[in-house]
């Protein structure tokens, strides 16, 4: 009698084969659920932090060409890829010159200060300076530029192929002292 | 067993609502980040445009010589402090933030007036950020040469404006000069910031040659037409004759009717010349004086004929109140004793000369001791026949200029229709956008008076020439 029922519990203790490989299935499912929706987080926060980055890359562009533009007292270069002026010297007498150029092949953006590196924006995928005259047309001779426009592209890596980008588009800045 | 594991699900689920949760703090943290900076970066524009619109009231109050109205707060300058908008209300920027505007006028009667404004936010959470804009303003005159030149599409300043047909035969050089330097000359004084404008009618160019810019209101550029000529400057490349670049076709500006006569009384009371003006020379003016003379004739037309002459020794205002004639010797202005010679007249202008000397003869060389204020009805007209080489600026928006001979005309002209068959070159001292001494007179109540920005600047701190401003009202 004993023994009888001993072996009854011995078999009730294991599983069946349909049991563990329906479990086993179900875990799967779920874990595949839970990663897809855990790597999805991870994704979306990185993106989150790429857009964090950019934004704060662009505002500082913005900044710094929209109060560059405004104080040059002339405009020394006026390309697609470049754009220069001098402006009244940070420190005495005189004026300093300060140039952006856009490098294509290593994607910054640099402004330099009396031909010195001084500031160097990176993962810029695109960038043109547009030059309109007082009418709105456009125009690269120095003499008639009267407005400066940037147009661009900030592009960061998310993973694998994919990518996160940015526009920059600014007002066009007016040479007010020109 | 299975007694064992039945605690298992609920750490499964701690396990994930943890994961969860910490990614969603992690998000929230992200978002309050980027609203921090959003919300400090608009505070920061809004403080930027607060400061420009300062600048502008600034500008405004200039213009129509309001500032003296305001506080001077114990100080050497004029300022004002903007908290609330003309119905009274604050300045609110939405959110909870206001604006504040401060400004100050250092220097607001002298020709380089300096406004420095401040534009403050005040965001409840964000805190005060504050912006200072610093901007040099220069006084022109429109008497003579003077429109505010923002008008003209190239940022250039004035040569040679007219609201209708401007046509040049023979015109072998329109250009400009620096008139501080000495005479214009092709190799050594010559530029290209001449502005050739028609604000509603067609600049004809025929065997001339204009080095700088044009501007016309009707919108094409057909209407600039070169017949055997050539229209450059100096960024024009090599082999172009006519350079589309340099027409501007919307140009619009406003030409104010000239400036009235002074009466001969009160502050502007002088002498009365004789209706004939002998022959031989009449010598007008104080060498040294600082401030004119002013000299009225009595005739209606005013004839210097034969060898009669007007010599110019120091500062004069002289006034024709009707059409005035030269034929003789002219009107000569010293080099010396600031002579310098403000010429009104109302009725038609004909400068023949005699052939030796032109009518018009400026030895100070600048066209700014040589103004000429035409403030006759329309239908009047400017003749200059023999011109030789003349120095003057030329105020007459409804007067017809012709300029005959080929002689050199250096100076300015503002006029109702320009034909011109000689030489003209602008003098860049009666550019209103180039820095440094435009006039050689003390300016008078006669002229009108506009201001505009030359340099502007934002303070930012950073080095001797950015250096924050802590005088009052921004203390």
């Amino acid at each position: 009698m004993f023994s009888r029922v001993s072996r009854k519990s011995d078999r009730r203790a294991a599983f069946t084969l349909t049991e563990v490989l329906i479990s086993m299935a179900l875990m799967l499912v779920l874990s595949v659920a839970s990663l897809t929706g855990i790597v999805a987080i991870a994704r979306g926060n990185h993106a989150l932090g790429n857009y964090t980055v950019m934004n704060a890359e662009s505002r500082l562009i913005l900044e710094q060409v929209g109060q560059d533009v405004r104080q040059f007292t002339t405009l020394t270069s006026a390309s697609v890829s470049e754009l220069g002026g001098t402006l009244p010297a940070a420190s005495g007498a005189g004026v300093q010159s300060v140039v952006y150029t856009y490098d294509a092949a290593t994607q910054t953006l640099t402004r330099s200060v009396d031909g010195v590196a001084q500031r160097t924006f990176r993962d810029i995928d695109t960038l043109a300076f547009n030059f309109t005259k007082a009418d709105g047309s456009s125009t690269t001779t120095l003499s008639m530029v009267k407005q400066v426009q940037l147009n661009g592209r900030i592009k960061l890596k998310l993973g694998g192929t994919a990518h996160n980008t940015a526009r920059i588009l600014t007002a066009q800045f007016t040479l007010r002292s020109i | 067993m299975l007694r064992s594991q039945k605690g298992s699900a609920l750490i499964f689920t701690l396990i994930l609502a943890i994961i969860v949760c910490s990614a969603a703090a992690a998000y929230l943290r992200t978002v309050m980040l980027e609203t921090r900076l959003s919300t400090s970066s608009l505070n920061m524009n809004r403080a930027l445009h607060l400061a420009e619109a300062g600048i502008d009231e600034a500008l405004l109050a200039l213009n129509n010589a309001t500032s003296d109205s305001w506080s001077s707060a114990g100080i050497d300058a004029i300022s004002r402090t903007i908290e609330h908008r003309s119905d009274g209300t604050p300045i609110q920027l939405g959110g909870g933030a206001t604006g504040t505007i401060k400004i100050r006028i250092d220097d607001p009667t002298g020709e380089h007036p300096v406004v420095i404004a401040e534009g403050i936010v005040d965001h409840p959470i964000a805190g005060k950020v504050k912006r200072q804009v610093k901007v040099e303003i220069t006084r022109t005159t429109e008497s003579g040469a003077g429109i505010s030149a923002s008008d003209d599409g190239g940022g250039v300043g004035m040569g040679l404006v007219s609201k209708n047909n401007i046509v040049m035969n023979n015109s072998a050089y329109v250009d400009s000069f620096d008139s501080d330097v000495g005479p214009w000359n092709l190799n050594t004084n010559r530029g290209d910031k001449i502005l050739v404008a028609s604000v509603s009618g067609n600049i004809q160019i025929q065997n001339s040659n204009i080095f700088g810019q044009t501007a016309v209101g009707g919108g094409s550029k057909s209407a600039v037409s070169v017949t055997q000529g050539s229209l450059t400057n100096g960024e024009t490349s090599a082999g172009t004759r006519f350079d589309q670049n340099l027409i501007t076709t919307n140009v619009s500006i406003n030409l104010p009717a000239a400036p009235a006569s002074p009466t001969n009384s009160g502050a502007t009371a002088g002498q009365a010349l004789p209706q004939n003006i002998p022959n031989g020379v009449t010598t007008l003016g104080s060498p040294g004086a600082t401030t004119p003379t002013y000299y009225y004739t009595t005739g209606q037309n005013v004839n210097l004929s034969g060898n009669a002459a007007f010599k110019i020794v120091g500062p004069v205002v002289l006034v024709v109140n009707g059409q005035l004639s030269l034929n003789g010797d002219g009107i000569q202005v010293e080099d010396s004793g600031n002579a310098s010679l403000r010429l009104y007249v109302s009725g038609n202008i004909n400068a023949n000369g005699n052939g030796n000397t032109p009518a018009f003869n400026n030895k100070t060389g600048k066209a700014n001791n040589l103004v000429i204020i035409a403030n006759g009805a329309a239908g009047q007209n400017l003749a200059v026949n023999g011109a030789g080489n003349s120095t003057f600026a030329f105020y007459g928006p409804n007067y017809n200029v012709n300029v005959n001979g080929n002689g050199h005309i250096s100076g300015s002209i503002v006029a109702n229709y320009i034909s011109l068959g000689g030489s003209f070159h602008y003098d860049h001292r009666v550019d209103p956008l180039a820095p440094g001494t435009r006039r050689e007179n003390a300016l008078t109540s006669e002229d009108i008076v506009r201001y505009h920005v030359t340099t502007w600047r934002e303070l930012t701190g950073r080095g001797a020439n950015y250096a924050r401003d802590t005088a009052a009202p921004f203390n």
